[in-house]
């Protein structure tokens, strides 16, 4: 009876042994981790959304995508990306839109001590790259100089008389990256048409509010505003709400960046004269493919070139013309891509400051 | 006897002080409006389109909003408290009015319903809000300020990244239409504003909120129901930061949780350059009336006078402490707490 007891115990032990080793050998699936500053933001849910067709084009189960949103609070980015290494170890890859660009550097080395193979987006530092680091696989933009440039040549074209006439300046946020070169771009098209005049400057920090205010006061100092350069659609909306109560919309041209589901409305009506899409499916699926590629070990990050290190992917310009195009491809589906193909969304190779 | 005539001395010198003080604080009451006209004569001579009928109406126009929250937060301020849950509450009314009137994101078509339902949920968390404050005798400031980040939590949960358009053509009107000239958004500000005069001047209600602010524990004393005054005072700014939410959609035409963002301390500073003060029981509604405009007119005369967008905020915070030093009481008899 003694022995029988025993016998029954030893068999309970082994299966509890057995049955605690096959849920360890099961593997945990891979942390897809997105840190982005919101999820309020429909252009950076594009990116959660690009993850998550990769994932879902891996095999089911094996990967799962964890939102880390940092609601524009740079500390709160990094600890957050912290806790994600802390809790899952190397099993994860990592994108990154930082929230500004110093940010960059705690990222890349919390994610080098850790083995954690990651990519990034927008803002990097001066001097500040992947090339430097063995897990950080790759850095991408879109070209904000060219979407200032573009979104200024429609402008200037479709002004009353083409080419010529007054137009205000609505910047973004000061000192931000992503307005310092959609200036550039707007420079370096003034410079070209010598016959526009620039009435004022102002910035709109990026929010439809403030940017609605400052154009009500143009409104009222101005009598003839031939057209508005605007860095990003949150502000064309309050710009074009000012234009409204005035009855000049789409009578005054107003661009854009971005390409939200407001500003392509907008292309459609005839109040705004173009906005560049950055294309976040792509951004955010190809940059979690190529952290995965490095992780897997189908590239490395000893022998991959600079273009595939830090690249510029295509923006969309949306402009009446190109509008059909754009809903069917993108508004009327999601799209989808090729992930396993890494050289499709690079559009040119960065310029490396030396 | 000695004793006497010093005591005797020592009373009259400070009839004499009050007095002075009287004199004083009936002359810095006055201040805010030679504040207000001092800066509307400076931006005459210099920001060109600044005084014309086109700009009266402009900063008619976007007084509104500030008008409106400041008329809440005076109360409040009054009593000797702040609250920052306008930043996530205005969002979330702002956010959810869009999404229930004819839009562009859900199928809903409420119309003004939209914005009843929107309010009276504005003025519950604001009165939960305030209860916290109250019975929990938890500080204001923080439990505001954990409202506003909760509410802003719903706001963005409620839309998910892609803010409604506004559809409806009744709000479009209300957003960009004027009788007289003036905006129809500026009616209901002035309207609020009446309200809030009648609530301070005419009611005990008013009265009861000086004296809090005044002495919290003798209005205990003299039996006034502190608790209940106090929930009041969060009923009205619910219907304050409702109302801001609403207008502040209404005016951009989209329900986004940014509509909260900027409206807090606009606010505050309104109350506080128009001369109410931070420690509560002096100051009033017209003040902030006043307080309202000097903000507002600064920031439209920055922008017409041209001033580079990279001074612009540094030239305005030295305004505006220009603005609050002239205008508020700061004797030598007074503690600034």
């Amino acid at each position: 009876m003694k022995r029988m007891s025993k016998l029954v115990a030893l068999v309970l032990v082994t299966c509890t042994l057995l049955s605690c080793a096959a849920a360890a050998a099961q593997a945990e699936p891979l942390t897809v981790a997105v840190s982005m500053r919101s999820t309020a933001s429909e252009y950076h849910m594009q990116y959660v959304a690009g993850a998550q067709a990769f994932v879902d084009s891996l095999p089911a189960g094996t990967a799962e995508v964890q939102i880390l949103a940092c609601e524009g609070n740079d500390d709160k980015q990094i600890n957050d990306i912290n806790a994600v290494i802390a809790a899952k170890g190397d099993n994860m890859i990592l994108f990154v839109d930082p929230n500004n660009a110093p940010n960059i550097t705690a990222i890349a080395e919390a994610c080098e001590e850790a083995g954690v193979y990651w990519c990034s987006a927008w803002n990097t530092p001066e001097g500040i790259y992947p090339t430097s680091y063995k897990y950080w696989v790759s850095h991408q933009a879109c070209d904000a100089v060219k979407q200032g440039y573009d979104i200024a040549v429609t402008l200037f074209n479709a002004l009353p008389t083409p080419g010529k006439g007054k137009i205000c300046v609505m910047e973004g946020m000061l000192a931000n990256s992503a307005n310092t070169y959609r200036m550039q771009g707007l420079q370096q098209a003034l410079a070209e048409y010598p016959d526009i005049e620039v009435l004022d400057d102002q910035a709109g920090d990026w929010a439809t509010a403030k940017a609605l205010t400052i154009a009500e006061n143009w409104l009222a100092k101005y009598d003839q505003i031939d057209g508005i350069w605007c860095a990003c659609d949150d502000m064309a909306v309050g710009v074009v709400q000012a234009l409204k109560a005035k009855g000049l919309n789409g009578k005054v041209p107003v661009t854009g960046v971005d390409g939200t589901s407001a500003a392509i409305e907008m292309v459609g009506t005839g109040d705004l004269v173009c906005t560049i899409a950055n294309n976040g499916w792509l951004q955010g699926g190809y940059g979690v493919a190529y952290a995965y590629a490095a992780k897997t070990g189908k590239i490395s990050t000893d022998t991959m070139d600079l273009t595939h290190r830090m690249f510029y992917t295509n923006g969309y310009l949306v402009t009446k013309e190109t509008l059909p195009d754009y809903v069917k491809n993108f508004v009327d589906s999601t799209p989808v891509y090729d992930y396993n193909n890494l050289d499709f969304p690079i559009a040119k190779a960065m310029d490396l400051v030396k | 006897m000695d004793q006497q005539a010093r005591s005797s001395r020592i009373g009259l010198e400070f009839a004499q002080e009050m007095k002075r003080q009287s004199q004083r604080e009936r002359f810095v009451s006055w201040a805010p409006l030679a504040v207000l006209a001092l800066l509307v004569l400076l931006f005459s001579l210099t920001a060109e389109g600044f005084f014309s009928l086109k700009n009266l109406q402009n900063v008619l126009n976007q007084v509104s909003i500030p008008l409106v929250m400041s008329m809440g937060m005076t109360f409040v301020i009054l009593m000797g408290s702040t609250d920052l849950s306008a930043e996530g509450l205005g969002g979330f009314v702002g956010s959810v009015t869009a999404l229930m009137v004819l839009n562009s994101k859900t199928t809903l078509d409420m119309g003004f319903l939209a914005v009843v339902i929107a309010m009276v949920a504005s003025v519950l968390v604001s009165a939960l809000s305030g209860l916290m404050h109250i019975k929990g005798k938890l500080p204001s400031f923080m439990v505001s300020y954990a409202v506003s980040n909760i509410m802003a939590g719903f706001a963005v949960l409620a839309y998910r990244g892609e803010p409604a358009l506004i559809r409806d053509p009744f709000f479009t009107v209300l957003a960009q239409g004027d009788f007289l000239g003036i905006p129809y958004l500026t009616f209901i500000a002035l309207g609020v504003f009446g309200v809030s005069y009648v609530l301070q001047t005419r009611t005990r209600f008013g009265s009861y909120v000086m004296a809090i602010g005044d002495n919290e524990a003798i209005a205990r004393n003299i039996g006034i129901n502190i608790d209940r005054t106090k929930l009041k005072v969060f009923l009205w700014l619910g219907v304050c930061i409702g109302l801001v939410g609403f207008m502040g959609a209404v005016r951009i035409g989209r329900g986004e949780v940014a509509i909260g963002s900027n409206v807090v301390f606009p606010a505050i500073t309104a109350v506080v350059v128009g001369g109410t003060s931070l420690s509560g029981g002096k100051g009033g509604v017209v003040h902030s009336l006043l307080g309202a405009f000097i903000v507002t007119v600064i920031n439209n005369a920055l922008v017409l006078l041209g001033v580079s967008p990279y001074v612009q905020q540094a030239v305005q915070g030295i305004i505006i402490i220009v603005a609050v030093a002239l205008s508020i009481q700061h004797g030598k008899s007074l503690i600034v707490k």
